[in-house]
């Protein structure tokens, strides 16, 4: 016989327990917003971009591996490791990170503006600091999976495919922590670029048209001093739209000598300190956005 | 529970608050005046979400000024306007609100229940906030505004825009939080009715100034005065009154004007007047009742 239970849900006094730090509420902030942009308990239309960008990031790794597991070990041995070298693997998904960025992130945070619900928020023990936090985990992660998890993979699948699985992660021991951090600086980078564009206007399109614009701009006017003005390659630093992702393949090339070899990889870069400097350049005036569009008095 | 002295702010040349004192103890305290009289400022001051240019709020013991925080972790607030996700259930909505306040996540789940069961959107709850009535988002702002259990619960304006069966509902809402459940509740309103419906306190402004603050039904101490006009001579009625323990200002021989406290004393003179044989002709309050004093104040 089935047991019937009766739940009283009329309202009474909370007797729990209501947490004191702000960490609960940055980590709630950032798991609600990341599944709005990702389209959880949304239509199916709002997961085909974040879903697809993800599938297209995967694809050159998959191929790769596929095609070794196609010709299988005979053929295999015969083909260089490398297939699709980790270095050039970040220009070839450039436009699912830059995607992502444009199109995902404006989703964590231009609705909050539109519908005003930030006001809500604020009222709450969440700050403006939390709540930018809260943005940016809801950003990094995602796209922290759009940037590691096909490295990851292609790495994976090379030591499987490999004659001598172990010698291949002593030879490519120094790739681990290059991938991972190579992939940090992307999405960080993009995270908080597509933020603090997507914090200037509570209309995702002109987010996403914003953030674009701005690659484009940057890309010409670095592509113009370079050849006209005469700047030479450090030109290329402001360049937006590859800064990130030069610096990650300084970082995996810097580790196995690949980078600037590979037919993908670009032919001349800027100096490797100029590289870090703007870095974290963007990341500063990133967060210096952030800050200013959601000071308190702003709300 | 709020005490405000000397609150004082500007916007540009404009006055919001000038120098305002009060101190708030009821337990549902209507705040009422005109639209631009300074009521959403004097809440977000409370809330420590406005800072002030002079003057200080202190709320359940905390300084609105340094200890914002800790206030809005004890109240809850729903703000005027729209603020609500359309693309959110109200579940999932109040759910995450919840987190934001502090509580765990099984906890916000059982809460969320709870309130939206008590502002009755139990049927409701899993349908996106897109799809209701206004009537049922101010219901949802009210849910959101109670899910941590606060002391004290500021709503700005909450009945705006709702048609009168609406209007009618969420009063009767508003009355039994701040009577069946416990909580404290301060309101804004420019509509008198609903202050004299919901709230045992008011406190009206004008000018971003304070023009009265008193309770809403008169206090035992408080004398009301009556004028009574009789069809014969009124001086056997004088007498008995007068025996009685009332206090009467004969003004002619047909017209008196009487001292009254309760309603028995009413009924006294209803029974003293028949006992005589003494037709009454006309029975009326002498002097502005609480609604003339209020809308003088109002403005």
């Amino acid at each position: 016989m089935s047991k019937a239970e009766i739940h009283d849900v009329r309202y009474r006094p909370f007797d729990g327990e209501l947490g004191g730090s702000s960490l609960r509420a940055i980590s709630s902030m950032a798991r609600w917003s990341a599944l709005r942009a990702l389209g959880a308990r949304r239509p199916w239309t709002a997961k085909v971009v974040p879903v697809g960008l993800a599938l297209i990031a995967m694809g050159p790794a998959v191929t790769a591996l596929g095609v070794k597991a196609l010709l299988g070990p005979d053929i295999t041995q015969r083909l260089p490791t490398d297939l699709v070298p980790y270095g050039p693997y970040y220009q070839l998904i450039g436009f699912a990170i830059l995607a992502y960025a444009a199109i995902v992130i404006p989703e964590t945070i231009c609705p909050d503006r539109r519908s005003r619900v930030l006001d809500l928020y604020l009222s709450t023990a969440l700050g403006p600091r939390d709540y930018v936090l809260g943005k940016i985990g809801a950003s990094l992660v995602p796209l922290l999976a759009v940037t590691t998890i096909p490295l990851a993979v292609l790495y994976i699948g090379n030591v499987f495919f490999a004659p001598h699985p172990l010698g291949y992660v002593q030879a490519n021991l120094r790739e681990i922590p290059a991938i991972i951090g190579g992939g940090v600086l992307i999405a960080l980078v993009y995270t908080l670029l597509g933020l603090a564009v997507a914090s200037l206007t509570s209309r995702r399109a002109f987010a996403t048209v914003g953030f674009v614009l701005l690659l484009i701009v940057s890309s010409l006017t670095g592509g113009t001093l370079r050849h006209a003005a005469g700047f030479g390659p450090n030109a290329r630093l402001l360049n937006l739209q590859n800064l990130p992702i030069w610096l990650a393949q300084k970082m995996i090339g810097g580790s196995n000598g690949a980078i600037d070899k590979g037919p993908l990889a670009p032919v001349v870069t800027p100096d490797l300190g100029l590289l870090i400097a703007a870095n974290v350049a963007i990341i500063v005036i990133c967060i210096g956005i952030l800050t200013l569009r959601y000071r308190r008095s702003a709300a | 529970m709020i005490e405000v002295r000397g609150a004082s702010k500007r916007y540009g040349a404009v006055a919001a608050l000038a120098d305002v004192s009060i101190s708030i103890e009821a337990p549902a305290t209507g705040l009422l005046g005109q639209n631009g009289a300074g009521k959403s400022t004097l809440m977000k001051a409370i809330l420590g979400l406005v800072p002030l240019d002079a003057g200080t709020v202190r709320v359940l013991g905390h300084d609105a000024a340094t200890e914002g925080d800790q206030i809005r972790r004890r109240i809850g607030y729903a703000p005027e306007h729209e603020c609500l996700p359309p693309e959110l259930t109200a579940a999932d909505l109040v759910r995450h609100l919840a987190e934001l306040r502090g509580l765990s996540r099984p906890d916000a789940i059982r809460r969320a229940s709870e309130v939206l069961f008590a502002v009755g959107l139990e049927e409701e709850r899993s349908r996106v906030i897109g799809s209701f009535s206004l009537g049922m988002r101010q219901r949802v702002k009210l849910a959101q505004a109670l899910v941590h259990a606060p002391e004290l619960i500021i709503l700005d304006e909450p009945t705006n825009g709702l048609d009168p069966t609406q209007r009618s509902e969420m009063l009767d809402v508003i009355r039994r939080v701040s009577h069946d459940l416990g909580v404290r509740v301060l309101i804004s309103s420019h509509i008198l009715a609903d202050i004299r419906r919901t709230c045992d306190a008011v406190v009206v402004l004008r000018g971003g100034a304070v023009t009265l603050a008193r309770a809403l039904e008169a206090s035992a101490d408080e004398e009301d005065v009556l004028r009574v006009e009789t069809v014969a001579e009124i001086a056997p009625l004088v007498a008995l009154l007068d025996a009685a323990g009332l206090a009467c200002q004969p003004i002619d021989d047909h017209t008196v004007r009487i001292g009254i406290r309760t309603s028995a004393d009413l009924e006294r003179i209803r029974d003293s007047a028949a006992d005589c044989g003494v037709g009454l002709r006309r029975l009326h309050q002498d002097g502005p009742s609480i609604e003339d004093e209020l809308l003088a104040a109002i403005g």
